[in-house]
């Protein structure tokens, strides 16, 4: 038996109540099938509107406001302690300067500074795949949102898939669809724990004492 | 070597905090700095009934202090354990643990 009775485990259960209502799964899953739709069209070289670019954005808006004025009022009021926001500050960090990264890697690959397609493109595949999974995998362990090993997974295997399988079954796709599958796994799981919760906590906050 | 237990450690438990909704309750309040009524309802699966009377009898002990306020026209009720109440939660864990190392 454990010596000292810190009640983490109880604390980092009581803090995942508030991914009870699929919200974060409809976000992410939304960002990967929109992500992925757009690669396709890419890859096809078909024109998409400004609207499928920026699509990303008015869904996480709308899934903001019914988490804001829906689900919380029924999950209820808690406020975490310090030890919690500490955490949310190194999640904050970690998503931050991953962003910043792959902004500088995008920014640098597209005024032709750095070239994975020169013999070498394993090596920027696996530095790829190492980044996606090291940055998700902390992820999932400082906001204890387990979906994020399966999203950090999803993301480092999507382009080795879709590079490595294209002389084999002719198309890149598959390191999409991959993605695409993941993104609907999230919006299902989704769906259901956000009806769930809204079954099984009613709106009816009169019922205070 | 395992010695005989030692029953008086358990007689002298804290039968307040020994019930298991209140166990429920001050265990949760323990590991967050607060939380209203509802989160409490919705985490520990009580009634409201129950819920209140349970806080009602842990407030009296001083084990844990509500604050009543309104939302609009709405009662807004948040508890937060004293330290009062973390000391007997940690002394209850600690007796428990000790029971336990007889088995």
């Amino acid at each position: 038996m454990k010596n000292n009775l810190t009640g983490k485990t109880l604390e980092r259960n009581t803090y995942r109540m508030i991914y009870r209502d699929g919200i974060f799964d409809l976000a992410f899953g939304s960002m990967f099938i929109i992500y992925s739709i757009n690669m396709y069209l890419d890859i096809n070289n078909i024109d998409t509107s400004l609207f499928m670019r920026i699509l990303i954005v008015p869904v996480v808006l709308i899934l903001a406001a019914i988490k804001l004025l829906i689900t919380q009022k029924r999950i209820g009021y808690v406020k975490f302690k310090r030890s919690r926001n500490r955490k949310k500050l190194i999640s904050f960090i970690i998503a931050t300067a991953a962003l910043v990264f792959t902004t500088i890697i995008y920014i640098l690959a597209a005024g032709g500074k750095i070239n994975s397609s020169d013999g070498n493109e394993w090596i920027s595949l696996l530095i790829e795949f190492v980044f996606l999974v090291s940055v998700f995998f902390l992820l999932a362990y400082y906001t204890d949102y387990y979906k994020f090993y399966i999203i950090g997974l999803a993301m480092g295997f999507g382009s080795p898939v879709s590079i490595y399988l294209e002389p084999y079954l002719g198309t890149r796709y598959y390191g999409l669809a991959l993605l695409f599958i993941v993104g609907t796994v999230l919006i299902v799981s989704g769906i259901i724990l956000l009806i769930n919760l809204l079954n099984q906590f009613p709106k009816n906050p009169d019922y205070e004492d | 070597m395992k010695t005989n237990p030692d029953f008086s450690i358990i007689a002298g438990i804290n039968k307040l905090i020994h019930e298991p909704a209140r166990m429920a309750i001050i265990s949760l309040l323990s590991v967050v700095e607060e939380a209203d009524f509802i989160f409490l309802m919705n985490s520990t699966g009580l009634t409201q009934g129950n819920l209140s009377s349970h806080l009602a009898r842990l407030e009296e002990a001083g084990y844990v202090e509500i604050e009543k306020t309104f939302k609009g026209k709405r009662p807004h009720t948040v508890a937060r354990i004293t330290d009062s109440g973390q000391r007997e939660l940690d002394l209850y864990l600690k007796t428990i643990k000790a029971f336990l190392n007889y088995f």
